[in-house]
């Protein structure tokens, strides 16, 4: 491990000086997972100018590289060999016997990461408690439809895949309680295989907000607390009697929760905390505060009434940018509630000014291709567009969907931006990965192609430029070949578009 | 900072006004929306263009050297920013519905009318998206849900707003009015009999008074309030807004209704494979409004064909498309964003904004009014700060009737 990190330092000093620009530097890293690859050691050699290489090379070449972690670089180039990123940059060195990809004109960018997800794992058996690779569905179908809209890494906490309602948000990819569920799984799309798919398992510990059910569930959502607290205490101190020789002492034992939430304390185990309004927001970070658990807020639709207690309390918030879109659940004002309440487009543009990192989360929370379009999973960009309405930057909106979630899900020494060292999980975009008009046109996990529009039927017959005729338009085989078009429609502004 | 400016102007105009007097009063209802890029509708974008306001109307449409700016309209600025006509919407519930009173499986005599909502939260951040008029109708609980009714979505008084009643005859053909336990209506059998047949029985009345009236006749029929409507749908005043979808059930609309009927049909949602009827409804020059879904899965290949997309490369022509929320199905505010996806699932951009605007007011029949930027139409106009169908975008302002209904800096930016 640490000879892994001094070849990567010295690999860094080695590469040229890419990591200037306006874009801030990435805070520091969160605790590390469980399992690191031991193939970053590997990969981060520079390789030696030789005709057969050792291991599966390939480049993406003349790109948009939109970095995550550092700025937007034009012209670039991105060097992969195996499951991880070797190089980044506008200027380096592409290895003889290297695959290269022509990428001129094109967009790269790290794979979407969906955090609080249901579905695009294509996770099978409800019961949640069973490793996710024994669950994991290498070819479901719900995973080919999150790779084609750009996820490659996805959390989910548990259930069964199928998709939520029609009206949007459903809370059931949320599984938590007053007094805590620990289970979920952080993992990645790795179409076609089950090697490389877990990240981390379980992903979180998930609580809900008592303060819908009144005194009872407060009361024992507290006593959690208090238990974790002591819980923590008494581990430190038989660790300290394991250390001083004792070696008969005790173990302290408690329920799962509770030593998940102990753990969640010094950092290890990432808390969701489902928490909407303000006064549940205000309870959770009563809690946070008071115990010292770095939560995570689900939801959040009123942190922007109270930013700065959310910024000093929270580890961070994941919500809708667009609200829950439901009738009566989207008023921008009551008159009969004095205290600021209720949704606002601005949320996201709240929690950017104030400093709290903050993820995007879709309306259904699962996918569907039945119900209503570009509110599930297959719009998480789009999701993340309507943050930029809000008053975000596109850089921002971009790092919501990706490194930030890796953040928060404590993921991110190994997905959410492309750096060198970390896995190879990259998309080739026909435009910026923010435009309602991008589509994936080939997205890697683990430097192994996964999704490639070309394959896959799903939306290869659409032209990327919409001026042209499609490539093919044959949706029942009655009809044979496409009408002969006989409209050639302008553009919005009037002018006329080229057919080709 | 920003706002301590903006009042600091306001005030010094105001001073300013005070102090030159009589030679540059402000007049009332009059505005000059300059340094914009207009898109008119009617022909191409005109950059920096201007567009003249007076009292509800618009005044005039021109390049900058064309139009000149009177003296007393107020100047509203939109450089950087498009300016568009209000979008508007072909199927919604929220202006004025309750969505069902399930008493017939047929109800012509029922009209929501009655139960515009002024000013409600929906249609305040509705204006917030640009979206400035929709027909609001009854629910499709039963076959024939009743009239609708054709609204701004601002003003302060039922005459203000409503732009035509009867807005359209809301007609469910099936997929939702569909009784149980093998009633009549448990089927497409029984429910296709009785939209055929009450409207054959509204033919019927309606010919009757018109041999009444022309002189044909000379006993006055007896006025029957659940004929009364149906009467203007048969003279071709306004259409059936008709809630059909899957390729079977629309068939049966376009044959049933617009072949057999010739009745004036706008084909809303047209979901699934509905568009696999496009050739018929090119033949039948019909007019098919697409949503709340916006693409189907195609078992037949596995590709997503976005369902205006279809509709459009199929042959309907493009100023047949259109696009609809359902709301609250899709929230009010979101119309634009439909055609975000239409576009994105293969509809070319110029056929989602006619769409939205001139193909939407020509279905509706209220094209003299509204769905373009001329001369003499409805001042609903909104200032968009980019393409319209990018969620990136906003409404800097929007005008309803030639009234600001939304202006984010003094309301706050509301979507």
């Amino acid at each position: 491990m640490r000879t892994a990190l001094v070849l990567l330092a010295a690999l860094l000093a080695w590469m040229p000086l890419h990591a200037q620009g306006d874009v801030p530097k990435p805070e520091a890293k969160p605790p590390e997972t469980k399992a690191v690859d031991a193939k970053a050691a590997d990969a981060a050699k520079p390789a030696a100018p030789e005709t057969k290489l050792p291991g599966k090379w390939f480049a993406l070449k003349g790109a948009t590289i939109h970095t995550v972690s550092g700025p937007v670089l034009q012209g670039a180039t991105i060097l992969v060999k195996d499951s991880k990123i070797v190089d980044v940059g506008q200027e380096i060195n592409i290895p003889a016997g290297t695959e290269v990809i022509d990428a001129t004109g094109k967009h790269v960018c790290p794979g979407f990461v969906a955090i609080a997800a249901k579905g695009p794992l294509g996770l099978r058996n409800a019961s949640g408690k069973e490793k996710g690779e024994h669950r994991f569905d290498p070819f479901a179908d719900f995973m080919v439809l999150a790779l084609a809209n750009g996820i490659t890494t996805a959390h989910e906490s548990g259930g069964m895949a199928d998709f939520a309602g029609l009206f949007g948000f459903s809370g059931s990819a949320f599984t938590g309680s007053h007094t805590g569920v620990l289970g979920g799984t952080v993992g990645k799309l790795t179409h076609g295989t089950v090697e490389g798919f877990a990240l981390r398992e379980p992903a979180a510990l998930y609580l809900n907000s008592p303060v819908p059910q009144g005194g009872g569930a407060i009361a024992e959502q507290r006593d959690l607390f208090e238990r974790a607290k002591k819980h923590r205490a008494a581990r430190k101190a038989w660790l300290k009697e394991l250390a001083g020789g004792k070696k008969d002492a005790q173990e302290p034992k408690t329920d799962e929760a509770c030593t998940a939430l102990a753990e969640a304390m010094d950092g290890d185990i990432p808390v969701f905390y489902y928490a909407d309004n303000r006064r549940h927001i205000e309870h959770a970070l009563g809690l946070a505060a008071e115990f010292g658990v770095p939560v995570v807020l689900h939801t959040a639709q009123e942190a922007w009434t109270i930013p700065a207690e959310v910024g000093r309390h929270a580890r961070g918030v994941v919500l809708l940018p667009r609200g829950l879109g439901v009738r009566g659940t989207r008023p921008y004002t009551d008159p009969n509630v004095s205290a600021p309440h209720g949704w606002r487009i601005d949320n996201p543009a709240i929690m950017q000014r104030t400093g709290v990192p903050w993820a995007v989360l879709t309306l259904n929370t699962g996918i569907t291709t039945t119900l209503l379009g570009g509110r599930d999973l297959m719009g998480l960009h789009l999701e993340a567009a309507f943050a930029v309405r809000g008053g975000v930057t596109d850089a921002e909106a971009l790092r919501a969907i990706t490194l930030t979630p890796a953040e928060l899900l404590q993921v991110s020494d190994r997905v959410g931006s492309l750096e060198v060292g970390k896995d190879a999980d990259l998309l080739l975009l026909d435009r910026e990965p923010l435009d309602y008009r991008a589509f994936v046109e080939k997205a890697w996990v683990n430097g192994r192609l996964a999704y490639d529009e070309e394959v896959t039927p799903l939306y290869g017959h659409i032209q990327t430029d919409r001026r042209q005729a499609p490539r093919k338009w044959k949706p029942w085989g009655i009809w044979g070949e496409l009408p002969d078009q006989k409209e050639v429609v302008p553009l919005p502004d009037g002018s006329t578009p080229a057919v080709k | 900072m920003l706002k301590t400016a903006l009042v600091l102007g306001l005030v010094c105009c105001a001073l300013l006004r005070a102090q030159v007097g009589p030679t540059a009063p402000l007049q009332d209802g009059c505005f000059a929306i300059t340094g914009g890029q207009v898109f008119p509708m009617n022909g191409p974008a005109i950059d920096d263009g201007v567009v003249l306001v007076k009292d509800g109307h618009i005044e005039a449409v021109g390049a900058k050297g064309a139009v000149a700016v009177p003296a007393g309209y107020r100047v509203i600025d939109a450089s950087g920013h498009r300016v568009i006509p209000g979008f508007i919407d072909l199927h919604n519930h929220t202006a004025a519905s309750d969505l069902h009173d399930i008493v017939y499986q047929v109800n012509p005599e029922l009209r929501v009318l009655d139960n515009i909502e002024l000013n409600s939260a929906e249609m305040r951040i509705a204006c917030a998206g640009g979206v400035t008029t929709v027909l609001s109708i009854p629910g499709s609980g039963t076959n024939m849900g009743g009239f609708g009714v054709i609204v701004k979505t601002f003003g302060d008084k039922p005459e203000d707003v409503v732009v035509r009643f009867p807005g359209a005859l809301k007609i469910a053909q099936a997929g939702n009015p569909e009784r149980g336990n093998g009633d009549l209506g448990s089927g497409r059998m029984g429910m296709n009999w009785m939209i055929r047949n009450v409207l054959l029985e509204g033919k019927a009345y309606h010919d009757a008074w018109n041999d009444f009236e022309s002189g044909k006749s000379s006993t006055a029929p007896a006025k029957d309030s659940r004929y009364e409507y149906l009467r203007g749908l048969f003279r071709g005043e306004y259409p059936c807004a008709v809630h059909t979808q899957i390729f079977q059930v629309v068939q049966s609309t376009l044959r049933m209704l617009a072949r057999d009927l010739k009745l004036k049909i706008v084909i809303d949602h047209g979901e699934f494979d509905g568009f696999i009827n496009a050739p018929l409804a090119v033949e039948l020059e019909v007019p098919a409004a697409c949503g709340p879904r916006i693409f189907w899965l195609s078992p037949n290949d596995g590709h997503f064909y976005g369902l205006a997309a279809s509709w459009f490369w199929l042959g309907v022509s493009s100023d047949r498309i259109g696009l609809n929320t359902d709301s609250p199905v899709v929230p009010q505010e979101e119309l634009p964003f439909q055609g975000t996806m239409a576009i994105r699932h293969g509809l070319p951009e110029g056929v989602a904004l006619k769409g939205l605007t001139i193909n939407a007011a020509k279905m509706l029949q209220i094209e003299k009014r509204v769905g373009s930027l001329e001369a003499g139409k409805d001042a609903d106009i909104v200032l968009w700060s980019g393409d319209p169908f990018d969620p990136r975008s906003k409404v800097k302002l929007t005008m309803v009737n030639g009234k600001v209904a939304y202006d984010a800096a003094r309301d706050g930016q509301r979507f």
